[in-house]
């Protein structure tokens, strides 16, 4: 009994971390460009917003998920182009996109659907993937079998991430530009320009994220249904330094929290204190990451 | 005479940029609606005449204001002084709870002491909350805008679990007990709930506009925002300097919390907040940080908040669309469209000063 309490706690970890995994790898990406990108929240709702409007429009769910990756280029670019060229504080350009999709996404709910049942009459959602032979081994099958199609894409972006970050040349620039973007400058390379696609690549990724939260795990659109989730990411991203293998770690720890927490409500347990610690855990390992930099550059500046 | 001219210049360009913004949003409010197939005349008509006309209405805006413009004057502390605390939300609801803790648990005390005590905890609370993130970035360098975003969502969650078990009112709602009458905010108006913490946001907007203008606090204050490099070489201690902003933008934020407990709800309730906080940060900007101008753009919000609720009762359109809005004023506001020039020069400039005009180098998160 507990065993199977076990497993299908992890399974609930497995999907409650895709959504922020998905927009935690987005996000990397600007926070190796030195872009401290606090709108993926807002990239996310509009992409979860725009999937199910899509799916109800054109009853497909391929459709959905492109419209929301272009949804979230789209929000992505203009935050991009009023912090890059604007010069905006990417701050407060950050919140003005999270408020503008929170209330825009919940304007146009309200705007096209009269009620609920309207709404997810005509929805298509992504459809879950059983893989062949797996699926009826006992515990692997429900450990590895049956999530939702963007689940597994994202565990393949975490290769993916990590690929484009470390062997390509968009990678080199990226993570160039975020450590000493004059130096990358006086090689050719156009640090704004490069800020604007490490943004405008969170954007895409955050639409997939969306869609997965609204399309994939529930299949329907409730008002800031993202819940946080993009700031979690960005939690995550610090978590783990904006490396694709530690982002991903830190997303199921996210997930398995959220999991957690949710059977302990489930039970009337507080629960407050669980969700609590991935919080708590970021900040304190921001500081000593931090401690261990102003070492490092101490023990360099002494050195010569 | 030409002194005088000056000052008036100053405002009319202190005011026009946010106005040109609001303008701005408001016409593009207007293509929506009509593109929803209502009528923008009649939305805008309902929209600004809940917000400011009649004795009701305009009373509603104010009520709703108040946390706003505290929040603001925190924002606008830490602000000064480079410093940029996007935790006010946090130390808000542990502020608020001190407060209504303070309300309902201590008995027979006269009503101005009683009051007192309650905001005097929960601006210590408040700064003791904003004290750890500041530590944090002048020791060590850490990134104060993500570690008290972050510790947002512990304040938050913290707040939950003590109204949610050990504090929790007997019942099924989420709230403490109510305060005793002696803790409350003496109330100016039953219909609207309008209170005396109106006035009291108003003495903090003047006491900041003193502190940062005329003390040698606010000096330094303001020197270490504009350069910490040139702040210390003329003998500024900017680390203890920008620490104390941080507190005191704390202790307001807190204050925030406690009046809105003591002015409205009367007991602490289970996310209670809307996100003043964050409404805070943006009327500061739109303010540019001036205690003043805080009181106005704090006004203005309050009255869209509560004019949206007007035009939504009155028109089929809903009130979310204001929250588009508030974010295009925003956006608008923090843009310097001058850059459109420099676009155009671009060539002659070394490209690598792309980063130049920005005055914030330390939210680049990775790297501090």
């Amino acid at each position: 009994m507990a065993g199977t309490f076990n497993l299908s706690l992890l399974v609930a970890a497995i999907r409650l971390t895709t959504p922020i995994l998905l927009a935690a790898l987005g996000g990397l990406f600007t926070q190796q460009a030195n872009v401290l990108n606090i709108a993926l929240e807002g990239m996310m709702l509009s992409g979860a917003f725009t999937a199910v409007a899509v799916s109800f429009f054109t009853h497909s769910w391929v459709m959905a998920i492109l419209a929301s990756v272009l949804v979230g280029l789209i929000m992505a670019w203009i935050l991009g182009a009023f912090v890059v060229r604007f010069k905006a504080l990417n701050v407060i350009a950050g919140m003005a996109v999270n408020l503008f999709a929170s209330g825009f996404t919940a304007f146009l709910l309200r705007t096209i659907w009269t009620n609920k049942s309207e709404m997810t009459q005509g929805l298509v959602g992504i459809p879950d993937v059983v893989i062949p032979g797996l699926c009826n081994v006992p515990v692997l099958g429900e450990l590895l079998s049956g999530y939702s199609f963007l689940v597994y894409i994202s565990i393949v972006l975490v290769f993916v991430a990590q690929f484009v970050l470390y062997k390509t040349k968009l990678g080199l620039r990226i993570r160039a530009v975020g450590e000493t973007p004059q130096a990358a400058a006086s090689l050719g390379v156009d640090p704004d320009r490069i800020r604007l696609t490490s943004i405008l690549i969170s954007g895409a990724l955050c639409g997939l994220a969306g869609a997965h939260l609204s399309l994939g795990a529930l299949c329907m659109f409730t008002e800031n249904m993202t819940a946080g989730r993009g700031f979690m990411a960005m939690a995550v991203i610090f978590f783990g330094d904006a490396d694709p293998y530690k982002v991903a770690i830190g997303a199921f720890l996210f997930g398995l929290a959220e999991a957690i927490s949710m059977r302990l409500q489930s039970v009337g347990l507080p629960s407050h204190f669980i969700i609590m610690i991935p919080y708590v855990f970021t900040v304190v390992s921001l500081i000593v990451v931090s401690i261990n930099k102003m070492k490092a550059q101490t023990r360099k500046s002494s050195e010569s | 005479m030409t002194q005088q001219d000056n000052v008036w210049r100053r405002i009319a360009a202190g005011i026009g940029r946010p106005l040109l913004a609001i303008a701005l949003a408001l016409a593009i409010g207007l293509v929506i609606i009509s593109i929803a197939g209502e009528d923008p005349i009649e939305s805008y008509r309902a929209l600004i005449g809940g917000a400011f006309v009649g004795r009701s209405n305009i009373e509603n805006t104010l009520v709703r204001s108040i946390p706003v413009i505290a929040s603001g004057l925190a924002v606008a502390v830490a602000f000064a002084c480079g410093m940029f605390n996007m935790g006010v939300e946090g130390q808000l609801y542990l502020g608020a709870f001190a407060a209504a803790w303070i309300g309902f648990s201590i008995k027979g005390v006269p009503p101005l002491l009683h009051v007192l005590l309650a905001i005097g905890l929960s601006a210590a609370v408040g700064a003791a909350w904003a004290y750890l993130p500041a530590i944090a970035r002048i020791k060590w360098g850490t990134s104060e805008i993500v570690t008290t975003m972050m510790l947002n969502y512990v304040a938050q969650y913290f707040t939950s679990y003590l109204v949610s078990f050990p504090f929790k009112e007997p019942g099924d709602l989420q709230q403490t007990p109510a305060i005793f009458s002696s803790a409350e905010l003496y109330e100016l108006s039953a219909a609207s709930r309008l209170h005396v913490g109106l006035l009291l946001v108003v003495v903090f907007a003047a006491i900041i506009a003193f502190l940062l203008k005329r003390t040698a606090l606010g000096y330094e204050i303001r020197m270490t925002g504009l350069s910490p490099s040139v702040s210390r070489a003329s003998g500024i201690n900017t680390d203890r300097t920008a620490i104390r902003a941080m507190l005191i933008s704390g202790a307001i934020g807190g204050i925030a919390g406690a009046i809105e407990i003591l002015g409205v709800h009367h007991r602490f309730i289970n996310n209670f907040s809307p996100g003043y906080g964050w409404d805070g940060l943006a009327v500061s900007l739109l303010a540019k940080g001036n205690p003043i101008g805080i009181l106005l753009s704090g006004i203005f919000y309050g009255g869209l908040q509560s004019g949206a609720n007007i035009m939504e009762f009155a028109t089929d359109v809903p009130k979310q669309l204001i929250d588009s809005l508030r974010a295009i004023i925003i956006l608008f506001v923090a843009a310097d469209f001058t850059g459109l020039k420099l676009l155009k020069a671009k060539p002659k400039l070394p490209s690598g000063s792309g980063q130049s005009g920005r005055k914030e180098v330390k939210t680049c998160g990775r790297n501090v």
